[in-house]
Formats: C-alpha cells, structure tokens, sequence
C-alpha cells in the first residue's frame, strides 16, 4: 500500500509527523550528499537539518505526483552551497584541516589528487559528480535536481569528469 | 575509462561515509524547536499579559541585536582600505586587496540573495556595483610579476559578471524568465571561476624545487588526459565548425583545463631557478587560454573563418605548452 499520497496531503496540511515519515528514508543520502559537497560532517549535518527544516517551511510548494528525492535534494545542495560560503564568510577560507572528513585511509597519490581537483571543482560540477556517481541517481534525477534538462545533465558530467580527468570513453548516457 | 571505474575512482577519493545513527531524532528536535518558537509554546505557565509583555519585550531585544550585528557587519564589510591602495603592490599587497574586494563584493550577494534565485533581481545593481568597485581596483593596480597574466582573466571574468548581472535585471524587466535563468547562470558560472582564480592568488606561494617539478608532471599528465584539447591542438584536424554543439563543448572543457593548469600554476609559484622557463610557459599558457576564448566569441557569432584563426593560434600556443612542461 502506497502511503506517500496520504502522508503528502496530511504534512501539506500542517502534519509534521507525516512530513517526517516523508522525508525520513532520504536522509542517509542527503547527508551523503551533504558529506559529497563539504567534507565536513557538522556541516554536513547542519545542511541536512537546515534543508529538511526549509523544506518543511515550503512544503506548501511541492506538488503532489511529483518525486520528492530530487525536490529535497535540490534544496539541501542550496544549503551546502550556503554552508559552504558561511564558513568560507566566517572563517575566510582558512579551513582547519583537523575538521574535515577524509574517510579514505588511501594513500594512493592518484586517489589524493582526484579528492583535491574533486573540491576544487566549482559547486555546480560537484553536485553533477556527487549526484550521479556518489549517489547513483540517473541523469533524469540529476537533471530534475539541478531543474536543468537531461542533456545539459549529461554535459555538465561530461564537463566535470574532463576537469577531474576522469575522461569517460563515451558521452556518458544510460 | 567507463562509468563503474569512475564510480569507484570516486568512492575512493570521498570516502565512505557513516550516518549518524541519530540524525532522524536530531531532525525531529530541529523541527520541534522551530515549531515552539513559532507556535509560542515556550510562554507556558505565563499569563496572557505576561505572555504578550515578554514577546513584545523578546522582539525589542531581537530588533536591537539585529541592529546591532548588523551595523558590525557593515563596518567590517565597509572597511575598505582605501583602493587602489597602491598603484604597484607586492605580492601581498596585492592578495590582500583582491581578497578583500572578493569579500567586498560577495557579502552583497551574501546579504540580499544568500543563493542566486527568484529574490536576487533586487540585489543585483548593490552586486553589479560592488563588482565594478573591484574592477576599477584592479585596472588602477599595476599586478606583481607572478600575477601578470592571471590578473587580465581575472578583470575579464569579474566584467563578464557585471554584464551577466545587468543581462539578468534586463531580463527581470521584461518578465523574460527563460533568459533571467540564463544570464544567473552564466553569472554563477563567472563567479565560480573568478573565485578560483582569486583562490589562487590567495594561496599562492612558491614552490620548492622538488614541489614545483610534482605539479609539472601532474600538469603534463592533465593536459594529456584532456582530451577536448588534444581533439583541437592535435594532429587529427577533427572538425569543429560553428553550429556544431560537439565543438563548443570541447572548447568548454579545453577552457576549463588551461584555467585550472594557469591556477595551478599562480598556486605553485616556480622556485627561482626555474623562473624564465615558468614565465614563458605562464605566457604561453595565457595566449592558448586567448585562443580558446576568441574561438568562443567565433562560434557565437557563427564566425568559421575567425573560428579557425583562432583555432590555429591555440593549436601553436598548446605545442608551446607542452615543449615548455618538458623542458621544466
């Protein structure tokens, strides 16, 4: 039984516990989309909680039949993008390397030099490679993210993976 | 390379990562806190009077902090020094003025649209103008040697920003959405890259020799696996006429690449043994990134014969390229 129909009209009616119940099983992918975009797991987490209480305030915006992942993820990468801008305002790029994640015990010179290009690539090519390669989203959900079309998706991928040197041996497609 | 190596080259570089068993309660606790500011809640166990005096005596105190951070804020942004501070600065002089009117400028952006979008059409002549205060900073600035060529891209891509802003406020004026969304992001897509660049400068510092020699053959690797710039600056005349979206998309990419070996190459200042060959690679370096830029310019405006001038002047700009990375 689908319940999201019903959970959707009640939390569009001012039900939180039904928008929690909504939002709950995309939150390890938001944070990991958080975690994809900053490095840092209390920024990660305030993006997370940030977007999700955003998109409890604008909820009233979302229409029903439409997919709620990319909606939710569109508003939580705005919330990277802002999170990411507040430290750089606050703290004027002067990133302490103590508070950033680096899960990967890899010492391997290449894996090194993918993670710095990957965040130094402009937000915009990051969220395409978080999306489709870290998340595994299709490039219709990337598209519907980033409220781009498909192809332009599948070009601005393209256009990172150049830039990450990751040339793909074709256009990647489906 | 096919999309599961690159997926996996990925996983490796970010790394697994652990969710917080908790983050659905701490989401929860954040919506709650919400709600009770919102709702009022927090004024149980007060009379009704009580309750109206605390909220009227909160929102007192709330306007006042507001004023107050507010008017700090603005002294801190308004702290300008006065610019151009010096018409011939030294390297740090000069990070420390681009630096500043990248603040400057982007803490207008910061107060009235914190990310560009349906509000922003009321903030953009404040952006514009803070972006052409940056700008005439930096045409009254003669750049110290090692920024000498990255300091015209800059002025180009903070100008082209200008322009995108008022493209978008034209756009806005005439209720065209599809063009405001466009002309915001070729905006972004400048401020991005200016930023890069700004980064650059920011962390520039010279290289030993055997970090200067790292970054060489890591530059060398990249523009061998650029493959957009092989397709033009190679031996195999692939087509790239105007009209054709392959041929715009490979000068994208080829642009993007020459931009980020010029950053690498402002990050990591030559040591000074290596200084003549690095000038003369940075100058190469900035007339390749020219001819990809011209080549732009020709595809726009449909141009095939200006198109291939300027083709032709990349192609022998990224063969001196490439000779001056081997001989470092």
């Amino acid at each position: 039984m689908n319940l999201a129909p019903a959970l959707i009209q009640d939390a569009s009616s001012g039900d939180q516990q039904a928008f929690v119940l909504l939002v709950e099983p995309l939150l390890p992918d938001a944070f990991r989309l958080a975690i994809g975009m900053l490095r840092s797991e209390s920024d990660a987490e305030d993006a997370v909680q940030d977007g999700v209480l955003n998109a409890w305030r604008h909820f009233g915006r979302f229409r029903p039949g439409s997919d709620l992942r990319p909606w939710l993820f569109t508003i939580v990468a705005n919330e990277c993008r802002h999170q990411r801008r507040n430290r750089w305002w606050s703290v004027i790029r002067t990133e302490a390397p103590g508070e950033l994640v680096d899960k990967t015990s890899s010492s391997d010179p290449d894996t090194l030099d993918l993670r710095r290009a990957l965040y130094r690539l402009p937000h915009d090519q990051r969220l395409v490679v978080i999306l489709r390669f870290y998340l595994d989203l299709s490039y219709e959900e990337v598209a519907q993210t980033l409220r781009i079309s498909t192809k332009a998706a599948k070009s601005r991928t393209y256009r990172a993976l150049e830039r990450l040197r990751l040339s793909p041996e074709v256009l990647p497609d489906e | 390379m096919n999309e599961t190596q690159i997926r996996q080259r990925l996983r490796d570089a970010v790394g697994e990562t652990r969710v917080p068993p908790d983050l659905r309660n701490r989401v929860e606790v954040r919506l709650g806190s919400s709600e009770r500011m919102k709702g009022g809640s927090l004024m149980f166990g007060f009379g009704r009077t009580a309750s109206v005096a605390a909220a009227v005596l909160a929102l007192l105190l709330l306007a006042a902090a507001v004023i107050g951070i507010r008017a700090w804020h603005d002294s801190l942004v308004n702290s300008r020094p006065a610019s151009p501070t010096v018409q011939n600065p030294t390297v740090s002089q000069y990070q420390a003025m681009v630096s500043h009117d990248e603040v400057y400028a982007l803490s207008k952006q910061a107060n009235a649209c914190a990310v560009l979008g349906d509000a922003c059409p009321t903030a953009e002549p404040l952006l514009a103008a803070a972006l052409q205060k940056w700008l005439d900073d930096l045409n009254g600035t003669r750049p110290p040697s090692r920024f000498v060529y990255v300091d015209p891209e800059l002025r180009r891509h903070v100008a082209a920003c200008i322009r995108d802003l008022r493209a978008a406020l034209a756009a806005y004026n005439a209720q065209d959405q599809k063009g405001m969304d466009a002309a915001i992001g070729a905006a972004v897509s400048e401020r991005d890259t200016f930023s890069a660049e700004v980064d650059a400068i920011r962390n520039s510092r010279q290289a030993s020799a055997s970090g200067y020699a790292s970054a060489v053959r890591s530059d060398q690797a990249g523009l061998t696996n650029c493959v957009a710039c092989q397709t033009l600056a190679g031996p195999g005349q692939a087509s790239c006429n105007v009209g054709d979206d392959f041929c715009q998309n490979n000068i994208v990419v080829a642009m993007e690449n020459i931009d980020a070996l010029q950053g690498d190459l402002v990050r990591d200042f030559a040591p000074d043994a290596s200084a003549a060959t690095d000038a003369r690679l940075q100058m190469d370096v900035w007339t390749a990134d020219q001819g990809l830029v011209a080549m732009d310019v020709a595809w726009s405006a449909h141009d095939q014969t200006s198109l291939q001038t300027a083709r032709d002047a990349f192609r022998q700009a990224f063969a001196r390229v490439v000779s001056d990375l081997a001989a470092l």
